[in-house]
């Protein structure tokens, strides 16, 4: 009963059939040229004719010619104008387009405003008038709608190469003027075509909206254009309907729904999807902001378990924040949270180990294979290692030939039950003591420029002079050099 | 003696009064493999356009195998610049090389079975079979360029005459084109090549082809590849025949 009262009551009326027609005669053709607009980037040059026909409508109306041939002629002839201004001066596409067109458009208006008559209605010309469509209209839209589709399908092949690569298809031979002629008569014939039901304004729309949608669905012409046609019959048809019911203009509104279709497309496509990749990228980052927590935990802990503020000061996050990643870590069986903090499971620290593995078999790939400097290898090394599966690091170690250390001294651990390195900070040393440098901490480039100047790299030997508040004294390469606190909190060597 | 595979006589194109290439004549003998060097902007890709009809010349003629251009068209395949292709286009790998059989097809017949065996075939060739579904944007630049010698194959073309196959391909797939490109000079194939890249030009190829709007030179790397032709391709760029049309041009 419902969908009697929707779909078949406006059909009762003889021009709601015919309206019903032509409209989803002029989604379907509009689609298909859509198609090839697109990919030859013609969609202003849809624009551009569309505007030049109402000359061609009014001097037809003053030379007593059928309107359709005077349309034709102007929009024709705008379009080969277009591409003479082009050849013959150094105006490009865009800015002869919009001389002409707009140039055209305005003396049809005052052709149309000089002749004052009720026989052109200019409101109907710009935005359609479907519901009052004749049967001789109807008969001109379907004989454009067999003559775009016949060459749409007889030169399918040469059309696509041409749009595809046009210096190759001429030099193949495919008569590429040809082809460039023939799509702008049928762009202007079908133009024509539409006035009356959707008007020169909105046909822009019909001519780029579905072959867009279908672009972003789809990724072979061949499957583009009968997408683009559905696509474009069905915003005709719903946009009928709709402006039916709501007592809406009819025009605008197919466009409306053609409007909508392509955002719908642009949000939930399979592909480019806004949405899905958007979804994609939260999931990303925030797994590289776990797994990012678990490594940060598995270097901290060294068996006691590591606390949230020391973790929230290491990752540059709110102690809140931390806690949320790790309570989802907890979760997965990665960490249990206790009184000291967050302490890793045996699988946490097995994960934790591959991520420092390939973190640091990466900057020793970087420094070693890529030739990036050994200051600046981290921060790629923190990107790649969240991309490498454990085949990946395994590739890498045999190709480095097994290291033992990263660029900066660290031990690249094998498993989780390798034992930690005994270490401690230069800056915790006394006075007279012979140390060896083992590691550089990597995270400062601006830290490691300044202690490779001054000599201090891993498998370095330095005495310590003195120890003093604002700095440390140490001898290097029988050289002298104060460093302060900081830098020396950097430095990692052997404990005894 | 064989008829040469192109024949280039008292070649000269222009561009809005600017000539292009001058009074170019060469001829290059079938089953080379052809080096076209010269700087940017030296006429290569007009030269390369000229060899297949797509500019028309001033003066001169090209022949290919003793005939003019539109005669032989099915025997000569143009692969583009990656600038000229636009790479978003909705059209998949397979597609691309099917379209190599326009030339035996001619207008409005469809591509039949024999013709979709030829392109697969081609696409075995350069080793592109596993990608005949992929949408071409979403290839590398050296897989890219082998689809294009894909479609060149599929033409069965015995000229094919590529304009700046290496920008924009890393070292090893550069080696990759190469490899590739010799094969197909092996099997009795002409190929030229047009690079503004010297580094591998002694080696690479079979004849050079120095061009700085007029031809400085043609012949064996070993006889060509010398400091003073190369100096007289990209050193001074300003040759003496460019200043005598410079004054001229000023006289009224």
């Amino acid at each position: 009963m419902i969908l009697h009262e929707i779909f078949l009551a406006p059909m009762q009326y003889a021009f709601m059939q015919r309206a019903l027609l032509a409209a989803v005669m002029v989604g379907g053709i509009c689609a298909v040229l859509s198609c090839f607009l697109l990919v030859k980037r013609w969609a202003l040059l849809g624009d551009a004719i569309s505007h030049a026909v109402l000359p061609g409508v009014a001097l037809a109306y003053l030379l007593n010619l059928p309107f359709f041939l005077g349309a034709v002629v102007t929009g024709m002839a705008t379009a080969l104008g277009i591409s003479a201004v082009e050849r013959h001066s150094r105006i490009k596409e865009d800015s002869a387009m919009g001389i002409l067109f707009t140039g055209a458009f305005a003396l049809g208006f005052v052709l149309v405003s000089r002749i004052r008559s009720r026989a052109i209605d200019l409101f109907h010309i710009l935005f359609g008038n479907v519901l009052g469509v004749s049967d001789t209209d109807l008969l001109l839209t379907a004989a454009t709608g067999v003559v775009v589709l016949g060459v749409v399908v007889v030169f399918y092949k040469e059309l696509v190469l041409w749009t595809f690569d046009p210096t190759a298809a001429s030099a193949m031979g495919v008569p590429v003027a040809a082809l460039h002629y023939t799509l702008m008569l049928l762009l202007s014939v079908t133009i024509v075509a539409s006035l009356q039901a959707v008007g020169i304004v909105l046909v822009v729309a019909m001519l780029i909206t579905p072959g867009a949608t279908a672009y972003l669905l789809v990724d072979r012409m061949s499957r583009m254009i009968p997408l683009a046609v559905g696509v474009g019959m069905i915003s005709s048809l719903s946009g009928l309907y709709l402006s039916y019911h709501l007592n809406v203009a009819s025009g605008p509104t197919m466009v409306l729904v053609a409007t909508f279709l392509f955002l719908l497309a642009m949000l939930l496509g399979p592909r480019e999807g806004v949405l899905w990749n958007a979804a994609r990228r939260r999931r990303a980052a925030r797994r590289v902001a776990l797994e990012d927590l678990l490594k940060q935990a598995y270097l901290a802990d060294r068996g006691e378990g590591a606390s949230v503020d020391l973790l929230a000061r290491r990752l540059g996050l709110k102690p809140s924040a931390v806690l949320a990643l790790a309570r989802r870590l907890a979760r997965e069986g990665l960490v249990q949270l206790g009184d000291g903090g967050i302490l890793l499971t045996a699988r946490g620290r097995e994960q934790a180990v591959t991520l420092v593995r390939s973190h640091r078999l990466w900057e020793r790939y970087l420094v070693d294979r890529g030739g990036v400097p050994w200051t600046d290898v981290h921060a790629e090394a923190e990107r790649l290692e969240h991309l490498s599966p454990r085949e990946l690091a395994a590739e890498l170690d045999r190709a480095l030939g097994r290291p033992v250390r990263d660029p900066h001294g660290a031990r690249i651990p094998r498993d989780e039950r390798e034992p930690w390195e005994p270490l401690r900070r230069l800056a915790e040393r006394r006075s007279g003591e012979t140390v060896d440098v083992l590691e550089v901490e990597d995270e400062d480039p601006e830290v490691l420029r300044r202690l490779s100047e001054k000599g201090i790299l891993p498998g370095t030997r330095l005495e310590v002079l003195e120890v003093r508040p604002e700095g440390i004294r140490i001898r290097v390469d029988d050289q002298e050099e104060v460093l302060d606190l900081d830098l020396a909190a950097a430095v990692l060597t052997a404990a005894d | 003696m064989r008829e040469p595979a192109i024949e280039v006589r008292n070649l000269t194109v222009s561009y809005r009064e600017q000539p292009a290439i001058r009074n170019v004549s060469f001829q290059i003998e079938p089953g080379l493999l052809v080096g076209l060097v010269g700087p940017n902007g030296a006429g290569k890709s007009t030269l390369l356009k000229a060899l297949v009809g797509l500019v028309v010349p001033d003066t001169g003629s090209v022949r290919i195998f003793g005939q003019p251009v539109p005669q032989v068209r099915r025997l000569v395949a143009y692969v583009p610049q990656r600038s000229e292709v636009d790479w978003d286009y909705p059209i998949v790998v397979e597609e691309v090389v099917l379209m190599g059989r326009f030339v035996h097809l001619g207008l409005v017949r469809r591509a039949g079975p024999e013709d979709r065996r030829v392109a697969r075939e081609a696409l075995r060739q350069v080793g592109m079979e596993r990608f005949a579904a992929r949408q071409i944007g979403q290839l590398s630049g050296g897989q890219q360029q082998r689809v294009f010698l894909a479609r060149a194959l599929a033409q069965e073309a015995q000229v094919l005459l590529l304009d700046e196959p290496f920008v924009g391909v890393d070292a090893a797939t550069e080696e990759t084109i190469y490899a590739l490109l010799r094969r197909l000079q092996q099997e009795g194939r002409t190929v030229v090549v047009a690079t503004h890249d010297l580094s591998r030009a002694q080696t690479a190829f079979d004849r050079l082809l120095l061009l700085n709007q007029v031809l400085v030179a043609y012949g064996p790397p070993e006889r060509v590849f010398t400091p003073a032709l190369l100096q007289r391709t990209y050193g001074g760029r300003l040759t003496l025949l460019e200043v005598a049309d410079r004054r001229g041009g000023i006289q009224p």
